[in-house]
């Protein structure tokens, strides 16, 4: 009984753990405008550190979209992998 | 897509879980150690990352990009339940009252991490960017071919120190008599700070090998110097302490008569060069854009192999040997 309460304990807490940190990328990543199941995806598989990973490609791609925008070039990142990202195919 | 390497990744996460990830060390006895195996529940949890990996292993061999997910998400479990013990081990000692003994906290001392820890993290952590960076398809931030060189430098050294630093430092012990105690590095005093700070290298680290961008890698090699030099003083205080309690403990506590300082304080000691030297180099534009590609292939005996399947069967082999030790010990 014992067993089965600790493994029910270990599923909620793993749980908890992998939707929080996917929940919290989830919204960084549409703040920062990432692909959303990239931050879902990388937040979820990695935790922290993918959060720290959503952040700092989020400012670089924040950084080169505006760069393309004032040399006149549309950003490839922005029209990219929104249309054509599927991890799944 | 190549299959070899997350599977050794998701094997060495599984390898790591039977580890010990939690060891004690009561006062003139052996250690005992425990890995996920030994709570109850903890057989269930692997049995349930090793049910989920098995479609995922599957997948994977049909050439399935999501059998690659499937891999990632179940070494990610194991990889989290590290975190999270880590986590906690460190709430639960920090609030064991200490025993101060010339500068170390006895009462620390008694529980650490394991090494299986580490282990299962990193081969979670490796196999989750490999995952990301295969979803990450735009051109401008896409996964890199080539993998840059002082990277793979410096985590080598930083993963030593991180696992070294729970391994015992010091033997204190009584001349004649079964009591004894030993002291790892993280029950000193600031060793928290210097394990956060480590693991905050070992993850910066692990961004400069997947972003094309300069300043990551300058951060980290400043991370990683003030990592080294910590490092190296710590070492070299713990072991000047080290012969000081010989003569200290007799005559002010009069229980230890002998102090034998052990091999891992010298390989932090030997780390913490290393780690510095790698960070010094880091900083350095032309040794730091030195890099190896990952997805050419390699000659060996006349037959081509890619980079990362030769280092997957590197790292099937090293599970294999270490099966196979534990085994026979």
């Amino acid at each position: 009984m014992a067993g089965v309460a600790s493994y029910l304990a270990f599923i909620l807490i793993l749980t908890m753990w992998g939707l929080g940190w996917s929940a919290i990328g989830a919204v960084l990543g549409t703040i920062l405008k990432m692909p959303v199941k990239l931050s879902f995806c990388a937040s979820l598989l990695l935790g922290p550190l993918g959060i720290v990973y959503i952040v700092f490609f989020g400012i670089i791609n924040r950084r080169k979209s505006s760069a393309d925008q004032r040399d006149g070039f549309e950003s490839v990142f922005q029209a990219a992998p929104q249309a054509n990202w599927d991890p799944f195919s | 897509m190549k299959v070899l390497l997350p599977l050794s990744l998701l094997m060495l996460c599984i390898y790591g879980a039977t580890m010990p990830w939690v060891l004690i060390r009561p006062f003139s006895a052996s250690i005992r150690t425990y890995n996920i195996t030994d709570v109850p529940g903890g057989i269930g949890i692997l049995w349930t990352v090793i049910f989920l990996s098995i479609p995922g292993i599957i997948l994977l061999l049909l050439r399935k990009p999501s059998g690659l997910f499937v891999v990632g998400l179940a070494a990610g479990v194991l990889g989290w339940m590290g975190t999270v013990l880590g986590l906690l081990l460190g709430v639960i000692t920090s609030i064991i009252p200490s025993i101060d003994l010339a500068g170390i906290d006895m009462a620390k001392a008694q529980a650490g991490q394991g090494p299986g820890v580490p282990i299962t993290v990193l081969g979670s952590v490796i196999l989750g960017i490999i995952v990301v960076q295969r979803m990450n398809s735009s051109e401008q931030i896409g996964p890199k071919i080539s993998v840059p060189v002082v990277p793979l430098v410096a985590l080598v050294p930083l993963v030593l120190l991180a696992i070294n630093h729970h391994v015992k430092w010091l033997s204190l012990g009584v001349e004649g008599g079964g009591f004894r105690a030993e002291i790892p590095g993280d029950s000193l005093y600031g060793s928290g700070l210097l394990l956060a700070g480590m693991w905050l290298a070992i993850a910066s680290w692990i961004m400069a090998l997947v972003m094309k961008s300069r300043i990551v890698v300058v951060i980290c090699g400043v991370l990683s110097v003030l990592v080294g030099v910590t490092c190296v003083f710590y070492s070299l205080a713990v072991w000047v302490g080290g012969k000081a309690l010989g003569w200290i403990i007799p005559s002010s506590v009069g229980d230890w008569s002998s102090v034998k300082v052990e091999a891992a304080l010298y390989l932090s000691l030997g780390g913490g060069v290393v780690l510095f030297v790698a960070g010094i180099c880091s900083l350095i534009p032309a040794i730091s854009n030195k890099s190896v590609s990952l997805s050419t292939d390699v000659d060996i005996s006349k037959k081509r192999f890619f980079v990362s399947e030769v280092i997957g069967a590197i790292i099937i082999v090293c599970i294999g040997i270490a099966i196979l030790v534990r085994s026979l010990l």
